[in-house]
């Protein structure tokens, strides 16, 4: 038979056997873990039987179900009847599971589906979960701690930012955004439903009944005014507001004619519930939605067809005294309308009834309009309450005693004067039976109501004129000028070539009362048109002085824009400020002596620009009081400036920083005035001289380039000008180190040393790239100077103490760091000379331990350093001098005799001293240059920087034990 | 009586609940877990210890002999640390270690750093933590990564800190200048920088308050300063008695509201940061603190120094004091 079978030829495929499947099986789990390693396109999805889930489109593509069909194994049987009469109970509930199959419960892993209450965007429930699981630990835990110790003293933060940020600003929860309107036409509503309610008691059900359906009536206006009662709330209690008509949701026909609406409601509420009177009344205690609207009648261009229609312009419109004139398209629509409508009657509303079924369109003329047409609505007579008073007002009255009724006349006499007479007239009529009405009529309490009225009315009118005024406002969004004005605030003036000066002005010093005077009252010299003009060669010039004067003397809103000065160096705009400054003060004591200033003032700027003398010395010296006056003087200002977002806030928030990349913003102008400003007189002046010299300095080297000493002393004005703002792009400050041990005592920059840190980078750019190597390394001259006052037991300024604020410490240290007037340095020169002279040889010769030499070595050499600065200081005032003197010579005015005269005694005596002082320097500098390698490392330790105000609280706070830690000697100097 | 909130009067009557003398060598450094109450500390003697805070007791006590310890600091698993070695740093660059405590075992070393890690902490948020050594360099690092992810070169001392929110971290380097990076991104650079004016000494030590609106920076002159954390501003400073020879640690209490420091006299004291005044001086008992650190989650601190301290609020005292005061 074997051989027999080979005969045999086979068609087909052969029908497989369960065992071959189940072998099939076994091979695809084999081959499952090489599958692995096949590429893509040849792996092979099967489901767990191991049959393949794909098939090529040829062969079934995805197979599903039972083969691909919707049959099972049995075969496909549609579910058979099974009667439910017996097992009726049975009730299938659904669960979630039904809905889910196999793969997806395998994804669940075992855990249920569970609803959760919050939406736990930001994990809200995870640490909700925490924390309740930290409490249980709580329980099991023992605690030898004494008490339950506080296990949540940071609790996880449960709301959102935007939730605590609304809570901050008074939100609370439940409650809607919206602020609630407080006005006086709420007021004025209450006042009215409470004289209602009031009536409403005494009337019985049938008034009551009234307000009832007033209140359930009373469509839009009602909504509105209970939407601004309940404002505050979120969610509204219920809706009081059905919609009866036809319209589409949401469709209004009175939007853009709101007007027309109380008409509107009136007809309807009447023709739905025939209660004509109440309807009258509504409308006329109904509150207006703004001063805008009067309360005006009118129907929709779709209502004219009504048959009750008619009746209104009978009775109620005539008596109303209106009268209405379409607009000439409604006129078309509707006479069209009622072309259609005549035959039928029924039709819908807006729908026409085709007349004939074969649609032969009737072509119709257009209406010929009349002659004496306008197209506007006129009233005949203007509305009352927007009438003039200008009756005599009524007698004071006592209310009577009856509180009802005294506060149904308020109440009554409010809607009068809202509503207007004719709604008085109505209720006349209408209670003339009524004994609580009598008032009206004439009967008790008739004064108190007329006068009453007569109040309301006035108020009213008051209104009237306020509420014309505000919405204009409102629509547009408010800019800073709106704030201001609302504010009371006089903007600022840009062009301010107002009529010369009045000189017999009499000088009014203002104290601020209040604060509206603040913002808008000048002080003495607020108007520049009254002050001298001491810059009248240079009219923008003048103009930047006049604005100074406007800012400084003037509140109110300004732009940090420094505007006119833009194109000014930062060096030139500074000394500018300083010029302006004393002029101002200048000004100011001249009006307070009664004096013609010009003179003057001319002198002052020139004494300031000398640098070295007080500014104010020609003058009679500012008494306590005048600087009682001056400090009154600062006034409350607000400006506008761009605000950044700090980068790391921008981070915390996970948004791109929008500032990123961009420059910093300019230094505000007015920082440093303020700081000024806030100084006393001493200090200021010390902080101006500093200033004025630094800014005479770059003034007066622009003049001369050639000199090189020049070009590194105006680098140094400048940077000390960026030094003396607070916060400056610190990474400039990075960028830009330098090595102060070279920037001191090199022979290249002998001038360096000025009272701040000196930045010679401007000057050696070699040397900035080199210092961004040697970062850091920065120094603070005023550290070398206190130590040195210290040392030579000099009185140096007290710092305030530790704790103090920045702005205050960095004061007194910008004063510490120009201690002395001119006159005082010359003899701490010779001082200095001295003392330096007697160590020099000590240092010199020093035979003992190099550690000891070193620390003395390093006080010569601080030493050396400040007299260097001293010296150059000296000199460089000393060409200074020189180029000034010229430059007033070439602007024609003369120099002061006096001064000049003190100069040269001066500058006499310090050019000893400074020459003495460089032979000093020499020596010091051969000393150091054997020290260099020893000291060096040393000084780079010694890194700070000067730009940081905040840098001023450590040193003031070092101070208080640096006269121990200053002579502990060469282990810790500064610190 | 449980305790919401941290006052004057409660900090003020802080007192040593706890001490541990058992030590070799003075305590290099303490950390906290960040929400079980467990502390570790490493010592000088080469030992890791840890401690349960709650009953204040020792469980565990390990020897690093051949790499020493010196930073400590856990990671978000409790039982375990990340630790810096003292020896062998130039021979094997082992500067780091990830141990696990439950079975005394190094998972990983995290070679790179050439010489002793001064500055150690791990981010709140995920695997990283961050080392800053006195090769001059601080290192990011992940746990499950045995290489390095970046490296900052810089001048100086590094110190490094991250903030609560693991966001962003501040390295303080030379000269007072603390850079603020973006912890994703650190790569492009710091996004900010602030100037620490005025003190030239180097900063030892960097914590955000857990609100991150401050940063608490302790130099090595024993000076302390509260800086505002957006714009770099000094809000203020506390100056303290030098210690030459160690650093000393401050800390922010959990609600940021005062800072505690020890002093080189042997004190130790606390500021109430928005009233700027102090609000206690304590005698440490065990001389110049080394190690400062305030429980995440407790009204507790610890201080060290060649001794452990657990310092607890007095609860006989307080009540004393609000008698008095009533």
């Amino acid at each position: 038979m074997e051989s027999n079978e080979e005969d045999f030829v086979f068609y087909g495929t052969p029908i497989e056997r369960e065992e071959d499947t189940s072998s099939r099986k076994r091979k695809v789990i084999a081959a499952a873990g090489n599958l692995r390693s096949l590429p893509a396109w040849k792996q092979e999805v099967t489901d767990e039987e191991g049959r393949r889930r794909f098939h090529g489109a040829f062969t079934g593509g995805f197979s599903a179900g039972y083969y691909n069909t919707a049959g099972s194994k049995e075969g496909w049987r549609p579910q058979t009847f099974t009667s439910s009469r017996k097992n009726r109970a049975e009730v299938n509930k659904q669960s979630i599971y039904n809905f889910l199959d196999e793969d997806d419960i395998k994804d669940m892993g075992g855990q249920p589906l569970e609803t959760s209450l919050k939406f736990d965007t930001f994990g809200f429930t995870a640490t909700e979960v925490a924390r309740k699981q930290a409490e249980r630990e709580l329980k099991n835990r023992s605690s030898t701690i004494p008490g339950p110790v506080p296990d949540e003293l940071v609790v996880p933060a449960s709301s959102s930012i935007g939730a605590k940020l609304l809570l901050k600003m008074g939100w609370r929860r439940g409650h809607s955004i919206k602020e609630t309107q407080a006005t006086s036409l709420h007021d004025a509503r209450r006042e009215a439903r409470k004289a209602l309610l009031a009536f409403s008691v005494n009337d019985g059900g049938k008034s009551l009944s009234h307000t009832e359906i007033n209140q359930s009536d009373t469509g839009d206006s009602t909504g509105k005014e209970n939407e601004s009662t309940f404002s505050s709330q979120s969610t509204p209690s219920f809706v009081l507001n059905p919609k009866l008509d036809l319209y589409g949701l949401g469709y209004d026909p009175f939007k853009h004619a709101p007007e027309f609406q109380e008409r509107k409601m009136l007809h309807e509420s009447r023709s739905n519930l025939g209660v004509k009177r109440s309807v009258l009344m509504k409308g006329g205690h109904l509150p207006q939605n703004s001063g805008k609207y009067a309360p005006g009648f009118g129907i929709g261009a779709l209502e004219e067809l009504d048959v009750e229609d008619e009746d209104i312009y009978t009775s109620d419109l005539g008596l109303l005294g209106t009268e209405i004139e379409e607009d000439e398209p409604s006129r078309i629509i509707t006479i069209d309308d009622k072309l259609t409508l005549e035959g039928t009657k029924k039709g819908l509303l807006g729908f026409k009834v085709a007349s004939s079924s074969d649609y032969t369109l009737k072509r119709f003329q257009p209406p010929t309009i009349p002659p004496d047409y306008k197209p506007v609505h006129k009233f005949t007579s203007p509305l009352e309450t927007m009438e003039t008073f200008l009756e005599q007002p009524p007698p004071e009255v006592p209310p009577p005693e009856d509180g009802n009724s005294r506060l149904l006349i308020e109440g009554f006499a409010n809607l009068v004067a809202r509503c207007g007479r004719l709604f008085e007239d109505l209720s006349k009529e209408k209670n003339k039976s009524n004994p609580l009405f009598s008032f009206l009529i004439g009967g008790s309490g008739h004064g108190y109501y007329a006068r009453k009225l007569w109040e309301a009315k006035s108020r009213r009118s008051d209104q009237g004129k306020t509420v014309s005024v505000e919405p204009a406002i409102s629509d547009q969004r408010m800019t800073a000028g709106t704030r201001g004005k609302i504010l009371g605030e006089r903007p600022l003036e840009r062009s301010s070539n107002e009529s010369p000066k009045s000189a017999n002005t009499t000088p009014v010093v203002h104290f601020q009362s209040n604060l509206s005077d603040t913002f808008t009252n000048s002080a003495a010299l607020a108007d520049s048109s009254e002050c001298p003009k001491p810059f009248k060669e240079d009219p923008p010039k003048q103009t930047r002085f006049e604005l100074f004067l406007k800012e400084k003397y003037q509140g109110g809103l300004r732009t940090t824009s420094y505007s006119g000065a833009d194109k000014l160096s930062e060096a030139e705009r500074a000394r500018e400020r300083l010029d302006f400054e004393s002029a101002a003060e200048t000004i100011t004591k001249e009006k307070w002596n009664k004096k013609d200033g010009l003179q003057t003032i001319r002198q002052n700027i020139e004494f300031s620009r000398y640098g070295d003398e007080h500014f104010v010395s020609g003058l009679t010296h500012g008494s306590s009081q005048d600087d009682v006056k001056l400090a009154d003087k600062i006034l409350p200002k607000r400006e506008e400036f761009q605000w950044r977002p700090s980068p790391l806030l921008c981070k915390r928030f996970d948004i791109v920083d929008p500032f990123m990349g961009k420059p910093p913003p300019a230094p505000r102008p007015r920082s440093k005035m303020e700081a000024l400003a806030f100084t006393t007189d001493s200090i200021m002046d010390a902080k101006n001289e500093a200033i004025i010299t630094g800014n005479q300095k770059s003034s007066s080297s622009a003049a001369n380039k050639d000199s090189s000493a020049n070009s590194i002393s105006e680098a140094q004005g400048d940077m000390k000008l960026a030094a003396e703002q607070p916060n400056t792009d610190p990474s400039t400050s990075v960028a830009r180190p330098v090595d102060l041990y070279k920037a001191i005592f090199s022979d290249d920059s002998d001038d360096d040393g000025d009272d701040e840190l000196n930045f010679s980078s401007e000057v050696e750019p070699e040397k900035a790239s080199k210092g961004a190597n040697t970062t850091l390394n920065r120094l603070i001259a005023g550290d070398f100077l206190e130590s040195l006052g210290k040392e030579l037991g000099l009185e140096v300024p007290e710092a305030p103490s530790f704790l103090d604020k920045a702005n205050s410490t960095r004061l007194a240290s910008s004063t510490h760091v120009k201690p002395a007037p001119a006159l005082e340095t010359e003899h701490l020169n010779d001082k200095e000379a001295r003392l330096h002279e007697s160590r020099i040889p000590e240092t010199a010769g020093a035979g003992s331990p190099i550690k000891a030499c070193n620390s003395r070595a390093r006080t010569a050499s601080i030493f050396s350093g400040d007299h260097i600065r001293d010296a150059d200081k000296k000199e460089r005032k000393h060409s200074r001098k020189h180029r000034s003197r010229s430059s007033n010579r070439r602007s024609g005015s003369e120099t002061d005799s006096s001064s000049g005269r003190g100069y040269h005694d001066r500058s006499r005596s310090e050019k000893k001293a400074s020459e003495s002082k460089r032979e000093h320097k020499k020596r010091v500098e051969k000393h150091e240059k054997r020290k260099k390698s020893g000291s060096c490392s040393r000084y780079s330790s010694y890194g700070s920087d000067s730009e940081d105000d905040g840098r001023r609280i450590g040193k003031s706070g070092d101070r208080r034990r640096h006269s121990s830690g200053s002579k502990s000697g060469g282990g810790r100097k500064h610190r | 009586m449980s305790i919401t909130e941290l006052d004057d009067s409660m900090v003020h009557s802080m007192a040593v609940g706890a001490a541990f003398t058992d030590y070799g060598g003075s305590i290099t450094s303490l950390d906290f877990h960040r929400t079980e109450d467990l502390l570790v500390t490493a010592s000088e003697d080469d030992s890791v210890r840890l401690y349960s805070i709650v009953d204040a007791t020792l469980l565990k006590t390990m020897y690093h002999k051949k790499h020493g310890t010196d930073r400590i600091c856990f990671t978000h698993h409790p039982s375990s640390i990340i630790c810096s070695s003292r020896y062998n740093l130039e021979t094997t660059n082992e500067s780091l270690r990830y141990l696990s405590m439950y079975d005394n075992r190094c998972l990983r070393y995290f070679k790179g750093h050439k010489k002793r890690v001064v500055s150690l902490c791990m981010s709140p948020i995920d695997d990283s933590f961050m080392s800053g050594s006195i090769d001059h360099s601080v290192r990011i690092w992940d746990l499950r990564v045995n290489a390095c992810q970046g490296i900052l070169r810089l001048r100086g001392r590094p110190t490094v800190a991250y903030d609560q929110q693991g966001l962003v971290f501040a390295v303080a380097m030379e000269g007072g200048a603390i850079k603020l990076f973006d912890s994703r991104s650190y790569d492009k650079g710091p996004f900010d920088t602030f100037l620490v004016g005025g003190d030239t000494a180097e900063v030892c030590d960097i914590k955000f308050s857990n609100d991150g609106k401050s940063m608490l920076l302790s130099t090595t002159s024993n000076n302390v300063y509260i800086l505002d954390a957006y714009c770099g501003d000094k809000r203020c400073g506390f100056s303290l008695e030098p210690s030459p020879s160690l650093t000393t640690e401050a800390t922010f209490t959990p609600d940021g509201k005062y800072v505690i420091s020890g002093s080189g006299d042997g004190t130790l004291h606390a500021w109430n940061v928005y009233m700027r005044n102090e609000v206690a001086c304590w005698n440490s008992y065990i001389g110049s603190t080394a190690c400062l650190k305030w429980a995440p989650r407790r009204a507790m601190f610890a201080a060290a120094s060649t001794a452990l301290t657990f310092w607890i609020p007095n609860h006989s005292k307080l009540n004393d004091s609000a008698g008095a005061e009533d």
